[in-house]
């Protein structure tokens, strides 16, 4: 993986919840974690608890990326995933210095299931420089009828 | 025998009269195969009309595309009087998401089921115990009296992820 590269979870909520389950007021939320527990596709029932947040003795904190109507929306055989919020966090000697991660969960439903994580080119020393996630112009995936 | 047009008339017209749905059901049993005109109901274009029963039986489209539309958040549905199944299930692996439809076994006497899906157009097949099999392509369907299966085809669609940037 490089870093920026985003990888969906298999089994968010087994996608039939992703998909056609969580409401649109739901809070889709960011948040970074090191390598304690390395992240993959397969991850069975990935829940943000399973992996290890960096310090929140800084900067860092949870970042909402937009409900789940603002962020997944669909044309005619397309889906899209984009959010217009791009997280950020400021360097601060208090931060973790190894940020791996980012990993995108919805915070409303129990559990807080996680949907997908981004590779952050780790570690990420978050003392010395912002760390900022910009998504693609495309958004960050789409869904497309075969 | 009343006549087919009359009989589907009967049932849609009179919704809480189940012995002459009964008795559609049993009158379709005697034949081989139905064939409803197409103008004798509507295949419905907007959500409002979604819950709107119409007879089951489609004619033979000729030149039928069987390669049809879902778009990524349908669901399907199978409903009757009593009550409401998702027949439909979602799975990803690696960057392919399916949508997969369990065959529902209709009972003989099956009471207005109705084969939903939330959005977009589908297509499904029904065969019965005569092994008529025939396409349809429509948003719901619904007044069926004979014991059967329907089939929905699973819909597959790519993931594709863009690389954010990291600073």
């Amino acid at each position: 993986m490089a870093a920026g590269d985003i990888v969906f979870f298999d089994d968010v909520s087994s996608w039939g919840d992703f998909l056609d389950g969580w409401a649109g007021t739901d809070d889709i939320k960011i948040a970074i974690i090191d390598n304690t527990t390395t992240p993959a596709a397969t991850d069975a029932n990935p829940v943000l608890a399973n992996y290890t947040q960096v310090t929140t003795a800084g900067t860092y904190s949870v970042t909402s990326i937009g409900t789940w109507a603002a962020i997944w929306s669909q044309s005619v055989g397309t889906g899209t995933m984009d959010s217009v919020t791009n997280p950020s966090w400021a360097a601060d000697a208090l931060n973790d210095t190894d940020a791996y991660w980012a990993i995108g969960y919805n915070d409303t439903q129990t559990g807080d299931p996680c949907i997908f994580f981004v590779d952050l080119g780790g570690p990420y020393d978050m003392t010395a420089g912002t760390l900022s996630i910009t998504w693609n112009d495309a958004g960050i995936a789409t869904q497309t009828k075969a | 025998m009343a006549d087919i047009n009359q009989v589907i008339s009967l049932g849609i017209g009179t919704p809480a009269g189940i012995p002459e749905f009964l008795t559609f059901g049993l009158q379709i049993g005697a034949e081989a195969t139905i064939n409803v005109s197409y103008t004798q109901f509507t295949l419905t274009a907007n959500a409002a009309e979604i819950n709107t029963p119409v007879p089951f039986e489609f004619p033979t489209v000729s030149g039928f595309n069987v390669d049809w539309i879902l778009d990524p958040l349908d669901k399907i549905y199978f409903t009757t009087l009593d009550s409401e199944t998702p027949i439909s299930t979602w799975a990803k692996s690696g960057n392919t998401v399916s949508l997969n439809a369990t065959p529902v076994q209709l009972d003989r006497y099956a009471i207005r089921p109705e084969l939903q899906i939330e959005s977009g157009d589908m297509a499904f097949k029904v065969s019965n115990r005569y092994g008529v099999k025939k396409y349809a392509l429509s948003r719901v369907s619904g007044s069926w009296y004979e014991a059967g299966q329907i089939e929905v085809a699973t819909a597959t669609f790519t993931l594709t992820t863009y690389q954010a940037t990291i600073a």
